[in-house]
């Protein structure tokens, strides 16, 4: 297929075209499996949610009114997705309370943190950073995302999670005040 | 010994502020001039600044084959559903037109052509089917983490 500028791929895409459609896939599959993962940090979970990412892409493509970047519009419904899912994940969560509290005391439990800095490899030094991450709410944690990992300006996040780019600002702040007493938490149980 | 310890007390406040990114310029600056001179110090840096790179680091996905053939497929299957839903209800409708016309006698009412013979109509109709949540963000403001 021949390098198609970002109009001619989306006109594409709006008619149907199946060509378009892998390239689509091709083009933006890593963006969407990363950020996915990120959010709910599962490999299975990353893998179905971003089958439902693709299949969700192609049934509202014609409803893109292009008032955002094609990217922007991926990134939303990607981070809309991995929402859902934790949601979801929540709820049945609080149906099954004292299962998860076990499983909860078991990840801590677990957790590198309470292994000293000096041993940790590099892996469990990012669990580190995971685990602070996993003590923001949702939203802060996609803002967070969005903007540390993404490498996105606040006003292109505050575009993906439909909202003002002071309303991102103030996430951001709350999500690294939070971040920044967890990892303190995490040096003082050293 | 102790002033030692107090001043890298504060310096560690500086060093996760700088790992969450939320540290200012000067207060950059401030950190690095520390951290030449405080091995401590620098290990501890060192080592949550590996972490949150290895974190941010974009795991390589690369869509493969079997992915590609299984997401078209389905929106292939889509579509298919589509025309069968649609190939049965036209016909009904069709039916039921007859019937009516010949019962009173007066003509089918109009069928709004543009409304179903898109393809953005066959999109609208599927995502109205399929019962997404609403695309509102707002719902997960204070959402916390499982
Ligand atoms: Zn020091």
């Amino acid at each position: 297929m021949p390098k198609l500028s970002e109009n001619e791929l989306i006109d594409a895409l709006q008619k149907g075209d199946e060509a378009a459609y892998r390239l689509l896939i091709h083009k933006y599959n890593s963006m969407i499996q990363n950020v996915i993962y990120k959010m709910v940090e599962d490999q299975d979970d990353t893998k179905d949610l971003s089958q439902e990412v693709w299949i969700r892409i192609w049934k509202s493509i014609g409803k893109f009114r292009r008032k955002s970047s094609l990217q922007t519009w991926i990134y939303r419904i990607s981070i809309h997705s991995a929402l859902n899912h934790i949601r979801k994940k929540q709820r049945l969560r609080l149906v099954s309370f004292s299962h998860s509290d076990a499983l909860e005391s078991t990840t801590y439990a677990e957790s590198p943190i309470a292994s000293g800095f000096d041993k940790m490899d590099q892996h469990d030094q990012a669990a580190i950073i995971r685990s602070a991450l996993n003590r923001l709410t949702a939203k802060q944690k996609a803002a967070f995302i969005l903007s540390n990992a993404e490498g996105l300006s606040n006003a292109e996040t505050a575009e993906v999670l439909e909202t003002s780019v002071s309303a991102v600002e103030s996430l951001l702040i709350r999500a690294k005040r939070k971040l920044k007493q967890e990892l303190l938490n995490s040096y003082l149980s050293e | 010994m102790a002033t030692q310890a107090s001043e890298c007390t504060t310096y560690r406040n500086l060093m996760l502020e700088d790992i969450v990114g939320s540290l200012s310029a000067t207060e950059q600056e401030t950190l690095q001039q520390h951290l030449k001179s405080c091995s401590s110090c620098f290990k501890q840096y060192a080592t949550l600044k590996v972490g949150m790179e290895v974190w941010r680091q974009p795991s390589h996905f690369i869509p493969d084959e079997e992915m590609i053939h299984l997401v078209t497929q389905k929106s292939h299957k889509i579509v298919f559903d589509f025309f069968s839903v649609y190939t049965v209800r036209s016909l009904a409708s069709v039916a039921a037109a007859i019937l009516i016309g010949i019962g009173i006698g007066l003509a089918i009412p109009k069928y709004d052509a543009s409304k179903y013979s898109s393809y953005s109509a066959l999109q609208d109709y599927y995502v109205d089917m399929i019962s997404d949540d609403i695309f509102s963000f707002d719902l997960f403001d204070e959402y916390p983490l499982p």
